[in-house]
């Protein structure tokens, strides 16, 4: 096992763990806010370390490698962020529940707890009482 | 040895598939699937990448490319679409 193959394998498990992380994110957290950001991060940054990977696999293996793998990795990078971005404003405007813990809605500019703007301490103490009440 | 763990690597991508499915089955709204089927296409990328190693070949990288391409203007359609209920005003 030469030292090209362990630093392949880095990068495959690394990105495995970020796909996985991202997946589980997506089916376990609450609401849907909390549930875009978990793949859009974890398997943008697992799947460009895959590709990396696969850059250094195929270097000096197969001639010209590598120019569409970066291509692939800045194209994810720029895409990504965009398409989450415009798909939490969709669903902004058509009106997609918020999680009942949900501590601030700054888009509205309001607190989804308590009636008027209290400060934050007052709010998390107010959650805790929620949660705990004896 | 590389063989070994790039197969095991791709159960586990089509392990994380399943589970994508899962959440597009549960839903409960669209953008919820949405954004299911988004990491479905991101998966499907990590897939292709893996198994062109696998079978040591870079002929997939095109794949890759068009499908982040159609992943992208899709996800951007459907957006629109929820936002106005019109893609093309």
């Amino acid at each position: 096992m030469s030292i090209n193959d362990i630093v392949v394998s880095f990068f495959l498990l690394v990105g495995i763990f970020f796909i996985i992380t991202g997946t589980v994110g997506l089916l376990r957290l609450p609401d849907f806010y909390n549930r875009i950001h978990a793949p859009t991060k974890a398997t943008t940054l697992g799947v460009s370390s895959i590709i990396l990977g696969a850059i250094i696999h195929f270097y000096g293996v197969l001639p010209d490698a590598g120019f569409k793998e970066l291509l692939a990795i800045l194209f994810i990078f720029l895409t990504a962020p965009v398409g989450a971005h415009m798909l939490a404003k969709a669903a902004y405007h058509s009106k997609v529940e918020i999680w009942k813990h949900t501590i601030i809605d700054e888009r509205a500019g309001k607190r989804v707890i308590g009636e008027e703007l209290l400060p934050r301490e007052e709010v998390l103490e107010q959650k805790e009482e929620e949660r705990n009440p004896d | 040895m590389m063989e070994t763990l790039t197969f095991i690597i791709l159960i586990i991508i089509s392990l994380s598939i399943a589970l994508c499915m899962i959440r597009v089955y549960k839903g409960p709204t669209t953008p919820d699937r949405v954004i299911a089927l988004d990491t479905v296409a991101v998966n499907v990328l990590a897939f292709i990448t893996v198994l062109s190693m696998h079978l040591n070949t870079e002929m997939f990288f095109d794949a890759v490319l068009v499908i982040a391409v159609i992943a992208f203007v899709g996800t951007i359609a459907i957006a629109k679409y929820l936002m106005k209920g019109d893609i093309i005003e």
